[in-house]
């Protein structure tokens, strides 16, 4: 099988350059894409300071003082500005997207505090906004609002009861009041920001560089369709008859198609780093390996099941363009159902694309490239089996 | 030498296309193998080229079953198969090597099968800008590299003009006069006329049939 071997290499170099070329057009189309896509988010996340409509505060000495505090002493000054302006002012702000939310104090508020008395807040927000960033908005708002009142209503309560069963409240009431203000201004430290449905240790740019990776050699792999895909069984049942089995021309096919996908990949990812678009490391190279081997055969497979081009093409588009979308390279998987997301994550290209993001992340894991390694073995053996069923099926 | 095609049966799920094929064939001589589309010709000589397995039944030459025998079948026998059994992107010479080592393929060329067949016209030219007689052609060339005694030939001159199919009836006359079996499979009136046997599938039966050029008759016979 050596000479065939040889004759597939060399027909491999007449085909090179051309898919090169396709393929440099297919990167720089999704290379803009994703620059595109990672700028638009961090301008979103640049300019996500949220923006916080107050409304009935006006003329309110220690409301106006409060919200001056916030915007100019309280850490949250850097994630939200609470605005001062009149509910109809607040409601077109909130309707144009100018605010996530307000929220109406009624009138004599502070006054019937005093007293422990408490006017419920009214805590108006939109509905149905979609988005990372603005799902975030929403819960923040609403995090925000509820500490606020629940946390007054607690105090003043208490105050109030402790005056019902004959105490003083004075002192108490203002320990719990500064107790409140330390707890306000340093709330940071009771939360941190965990990324939606992400690897602990992957941002938001990894995982969308991961999943580019993935949809890229899907579509290298669409590029040599002219060339993978086979009508004519005759040269492999005359090797076949010559005591050539079919499982070395499936694996010398197979071999042949991957230093093919090798190539370009390498050349792609050479002028990624020439360029300064991409940072390569010894593990992120390895990681590709198990990577280009499983999504490799997945498509030799394909075009095996296929006996002309378009159907291949066709075949191979749909797929990917499937496997691609429901495993979160197209669109965070967050955003899928539990069930698909758990199905994510055995899927290959879910797989591949949790790697790479890792591994862009400077993370390693191994039973990921097994389990791609698993999925190589699994879909050449299943392509090995069909072409054997395609050049012993002879009919006529 | 002469080749003992005995009870060879071959079955698709319920369907019998081949119902035991027995078929005896002597030196120097050419079967021609006729039947409607489907009937089960290309089959039968893909088990005889061991493409696939037959359900029972024997191929034997000088007391060997080549169905058992792959080393000495593929030794033995030269198989051509529909289609173009050639790699597109490269060129004739190319494909050759495939088969040949370079200096009996450049032997061949000089004085040899090759130059018969004229395939030195065209060495350099790439299969995808050949003709479909050139294919043929470099098909049967391919198909020779052994010098195997038998050659299998389906549908050889299928859709090929009147020239090209003179060429290759030309070298499979040499074929046989040098002493080659040939067994072929055809619909093909000039193809017929090479032959020195007909024989017709019908139903899975491979019945005799004497061909003396009248093509209604064969129709009729179909």
């Amino acid at each position: 099988m050596g000479k065939y071997l040889y004759l597939q290499l060399k027909r491999l170099l007449r085909i090179i350059v051309p898919a090169l070329l396709v393929a440099a057009v297919l990167f720089g189309c999704l290379a803009l894409a994703y620059q595109a896509v990672v700028s638009l988010a961090d301008d979103d996340q640049a300019q996500a300071k949220i923006k916080f409509g107050v409304v009935g505060t006006a003329g309110d000495f220690y409301l106006e003082a409060g919200m001056l505090a916030l915007n100019t002493i309280d850490s949250s000054r850097f994630s939200i500005d609470f605005m001062q302006m009149d509910e109809a002012e607040a409601e077109a702000a909130m309707r144009r997207g100018e605010i996530a939310a307000f929220v109406v104090i009624p009138e004599g508020f502070m006054d019937e505090a005093m007293y422990g008395n408490i006017l419920p807040i009214k805590y108006v927000s939109t509905v149905g906004a979609v988005g990372l960033v603005s799902l975030l908005k929403d819960e923040i708002t609403k995090m925000v609002s509820d500490i606020v009142i629940d946390t007054q209503k607690g105090i003043f309560g208490t105050g109030q009861a402790m005056q019902e069963i004959g105490l003083s409240s004075g002192d108490a009431e203002y320990a719990l009041t500064f107790e409140y203000f330390d707890f306000i201004f340093s709330r940071s430290r009771m939360y941190a920001v965990k990324d939606l449905g992400l690897a602990e240790e992957v941002g938001l740019e990894e995982y969308l560089l991961g999943g580019f990776c993935v949809l890229l050699l899907m579509l290298i792999c669409l590029v040599f369709a002219p060339w993978m895909v086979r009508s004519d069984m005759s040269i492999a049942r005359m090797l076949s008859a010559r005591r050539r089995p079919v499982i070395l021309q499936v694996l010398c096919d197979f071999a042949v198609y991957l230093v093919g996908i090798a190539c370009v990949i390498a050349v792609l990812m050479l002028v990624a780093v020439w360029t300064g678009w991409m940072k390569l490391t010894a593990g992120i190279l390895l990681q590709w390996i198990p990577i280009v081997i499983a999504m490799g055969a997945l498509s030799f497979l394909l075009y095996e099941l296929t006996t002309n081009l378009i159907s291949g093409v066709l075949l191979q588009f749909f797929a990917l363009l499937a496997l691609c979308f429901v495993t979160g390279c197209l669109y965070p998987v967050t955003f899928f159902p539990d069930s698909v997301q758990n199905l994510a994550a055995y899927l290959p290209t879910g797989i591949a694309r949790a790697q790479l993001a890792e591994s862009f992340a400077g993370v390693m894991h191994t039973d990921g490239s097994l389990l791609l390694l698993g999925y190589g073995v699994l879909f050449f053996a299943a392509a090995g089996l069909i072409r054997k069923a395609k050049v012993t099926f002879v009919r006529g | 030498m002469q080749i003992e095609i005995k009870n060879i049966s071959k079955k698709f799920k319920r369907k019998n296309v081949l119902r035991d094929i027995t078929l005896s064939v002597g030196e120097g001589k050419c079967i021609g193998i006729l039947g409607a589309n489907g009937c089960g010709k290309s089959t039968l000589l893909s088990i005889l080229a061991g493409v696939q397995h037959a359900d029972g039944g024997s191929f034997v030459c000088d007391g060997v079953d080549l169905l058992k025998d792959a080393r000495k079948r593929a030794e033995l026998v030269g198989y051509v198969p529909q289609g173009t059994p050639l790699i597109s992107e490269l060129s004739a010479w190319d494909n050759l090597i495939l088969w040949y080592d370079k200096d009996t393929a450049k032997q061949e060329l000089e004085n040899g099968v090759l130059h018969l067949l004229g395939i030195g016209d065209f060495l350099k030219v790439t299969v995808s800008k050949m003709s479909g007689g050139m294919k043929k052609r470099l098909s049967i060339g391919c198909a020779m590299a052994k010098k195997p005694p038998i050659l299998l030939l389906d549908e050889p001159t299928a859709a090929l003009d009147i020239a090209c199919k003179q060429h290759i009836a030309e070298y499979l006359q040499h074929y046989k006069r040098s002493g080659g079996i040939l067994l072929l499979t055809t619909h093909d009136v000039m193809e017929l006329s090479l032959c020195d046997a007909w024989y017709i599938i019908r139903d899975g039966v491979l019945c005799p049939f004497q061909f003396d050029g009248d093509v209604a008759k064969l129709v009729e016979c179909l």
